[in-house]
């Protein structure tokens, strides 16, 4: 026989809003919503793909889509998302590959830092000289 | 008894996609926008080195990498951040990585006409 509890169960509210209550959960909300400009941004590759399968197309195309207006400012926007996104997971990548790696997660960090250096440099030079 | 059949989750590879899209961006996408969306429309750099890039075989794999891991993260993370805003979409691990999937198809024929 089982007993049946006579009370309600307490289910705590959650409204949409939740995250308002709170600053380290309004950053947490910050930074997940860098999923918007990363999927925008991926989308902007795909254009930048299209153009590149006729000749021509990225001069005469591509280029002048990234010179509208309002992408500039999508793309401004989304230069920032991405810089938090890519800082605080670096952060969270040390801190959680630490115990797995058997390395200090200050370690982890500045090679993922250093990393994030090389390959901005890396590809800035390409696209340079 | 052990179920022999379990129901397999598609965490594995969704996670798979997702971890390094995460990283791919992380590492790639502030420097990739500073590129594609400051420097080559106010005509600071030449688009020449770029498309000459997308036409060797190893600029495509890598065209590749940073169009198609992203996406998988950006849009897994909208799946579960729709869930934290309390919009629950009907199927939505169903639309979220299909449209991933589709996306990927798109841009692998893309790059490959290139």
């Amino acid at each position: 026989m089982t007993t049946e509890s006579k009370r309600n169960k307490y289910v705590r509210e959650v409204t949409p809003t939740w995250w308002k209550s709170w600053s380290f959960y309004k950053f947490y909300m910050l930074r997940e919503s860098s999923a918007i400009p990363t999927v925008w941004f991926c989308l902007v590759l795909l254009y930048g793909v299209f153009c590149l399968t006729t000749a021509n197309g990225f001069v005469e195309k591509f280029i002048p889509f990234l010179q509208n207006p309002v992408v500039v400012i999508l793309n401004l926007i989304s230069l920032a998302l991405l810089l938090l996104h890519a800082f605080t997971l670096f952060q969270m990548t040390g801190e959680v590959m630490s115990g797995s790696l058997g390395l200090k997660s200050e370690v982890i960090q500045k090679a993922l830092k250093v990393l994030f250096a090389i390959v901005t440099v890396v590809a800035l030079v390409l696209v340079c000289i | 008894m052990v179920d022999q059949n379990p129901k397999r989750s598609n965490e594995p590879p969704v996670w798979l996609m997702f971890s390094a899209g995460g990283m791919v961006s992380g590492l790639a996408f502030p420097v990739l926008i500073l590129i594609l969306g400051i420097l080559l429309p106010f005509g600071i750099i030449s688009p020449d080195n770029i498309i000459a890039f997308s036409h060797h075989w190893f600029g495509k794999l890598v065209i590749l990498a940073l169009t198609i891991f992203p996406m998988w993260a950006g849009l897994h993370r909208l799946h579960h951040g729709m869930h934290d805003i309390k919009v629950h979409v009907p199927n939505g691990g169903l639309i979220f990585y299909g449209l991933a999937a589709v996306y990927s198809f798109i841009v692998l024929f893309a790059v490959i006409a290139i």
